[in-house]
């Protein structure tokens, strides 16, 4: 029993440790980015999110609703990362997506935190 | 039997709720976008330009005038110097006026020097282009002419005894974490170096150069360099603000140049992208030589 118990506190010690601590966001500052944009329903929108956070995180917080493709890619031509969307077939309308950014000093602590937010309008094809 | 069965419970809950940092790993696929480049034939640049290309250091440079479109088919002029750097036209004056701004960078704390450092990556043992990047970012540190010498060491551990005994034996230890691009570390205290480094799997995606960019800008971290955009993160970033002092001191290096004033190639920058050379720049050697 004492063996198990001394186990278990070295446990919950390494699970306090190993445990990747983004969970224990601070976030200080939060930028907000909005962008609107239209765009025909078979065009393909890559909007640039620049370079990649050494010590920090990109996600899409608010997926689009109408879509054939909204993610996060590693753009080719720029090294860095860039959003790309493609409405869904037959789509027109407007949809919209919520992308975060979160940065730190080099801890695991993210203290800025950037909030881009993507409103698109989807018109018909000539 | 049920402290057996307790602990089973535990082992889940830890997987479960150490694994849901998501996001960027969700959705990696590879989008090809072209960028159209156009020498402008016969450009004449202005005195004002040529002046304040010489006042970032340029002075005696070649360079081009290159007309450049990017994929929202807006064209701009850039300044194409010694090859490989690209300076936007309309970016020339307040890059000029940041001169100065943009220099290496330091925590309050360093770590006390002469000393070694023991390194010792833990378990990466499934990682095989993490321990090539982890052994070439010590050798970065260790072709350096400071007095900080880096030991390596790789352990496979499984138990708790183990893990202990690595972190006990070590400065800095490196583990492998997360699922977003990157890594994470900290600053020195009491003349120590932090004590852990982490580095995403997903990060070899981007290469060997990348992981051995993000290992050293880590380890960086751990012997008290802070980033050298930290006052305007955007610099390298493409979005972001002023770090500010962070409660860790953002003190200028003496020795790193004063002209200079955007190192594009700084080991340290915030951000990374897939072309890193996993290299220090001068002026990162020349931080780290006059720090230690």
């Amino acid at each position: 029993m004492k063996y198990l118990s001394i186990g278990f506190s070295f446990f919950c010690l390494l699970l306090f440790t190993n445990c990747d601590k983004n969970e224990g966001d601070t976030i200080e500052k939060v930028n907000i980015i909005e962008e609107n944009i239209a765009i025909r329903s078979s065009e393909i929108f890559t909007y640039g999110l620049g370079n990649i956070p050494t010590e920090g995180n990109i996600f899409i917080q608010k997926q689009a609703s109408h879509f054939n493709q909204s993610e996060i890619g590693i753009d080719n031509a720029q090294g860095g990362l860039s959003y790309i969307y493609k409405t869904a077939d037959g789509f027109v309308g407007n949809d919209y997506v919520e992308i975060i950014r979160k940065s730190s000093i080099g801890n695991n602590t993210f203290s800025e935190k950037d909030l881009i937010k993507i409103s698109i309008t989807i018109i018909e094809n000539d | 039997m049920n402290q057996s069965i307790l602990l089973i419970i535990i082992v889940m809950f830890t997987v479960i709720s150490c694994s849901q940092d998501s996001q960027f790993g969700e959705a990696q696929n590879t989008i090809i976008i072209e960028e159209d480049y156009r020498i402008i034939p016969n450009y004449q640049m202005s005195i004002g330009d040529i002046v304040n290309l010489q006042k970032l250091g340029f002075s005696g440079s070649s360079g081009i005038a290159v007309e450049k479109t990017n994929y929202f088919d807006e064209r701009y002029v850039i300044y194409l110097m010694e090859g490989d750097i690209e300076i936007r036209k309309d970016s020339l004056k307040s890059m000029v006026s940041n001169i100065g701004a943009a220099k290496q960078y330091r925590t309050n704390n360093l770590v006390a020097s002469p000393r070694t450092i023991r390194v010792i990556g833990m378990n990466m043992n499934n990682h095989p282009t993490l321990i090539q990047a982890l052994i070439l970012a010590i050798e970065n540190y260790n072709n350096l002419n400071i007095n900080l010498n880096f030991t390596l060491e790789f352990r496979r551990v499984k138990t708790i005894n183990e893990a202990v005994n690595a972190d006990i034996d070590s400065d800095i230890l490196v583990k492998v974490g997360g699922t977003a691009a990157g890594g994470s570390a900290g600053f020195p205290t009491n003349g120590n170096p932090y004590s852990s480094v982490r580095i995403s799997y997903t990060t070899v995606n981007f290469g060997l150069d990348v992981c051995e960019h993000v290992l050293t800008h880590e380890i960086g971290h751990c012997i008290g360099l802070r980033h050298t955009d930290f006052f305007n993160r955007s610099v390298s970033c493409g979005l972001g603000g002023n770090e500010g002092d962070a409660n860790v001191g953002a003190i200028h290096i003496p020795g790193t140049p004063e002209m200079m004033n955007i190192d594009m190639n700084s080991i340290m920058l915030s951000c990374f992208n897939a072309f890193q050379s996993g290299e220090f720049s001068n002026f990162d050697t020349i931080a780290l030589e006059t720090l230690y």
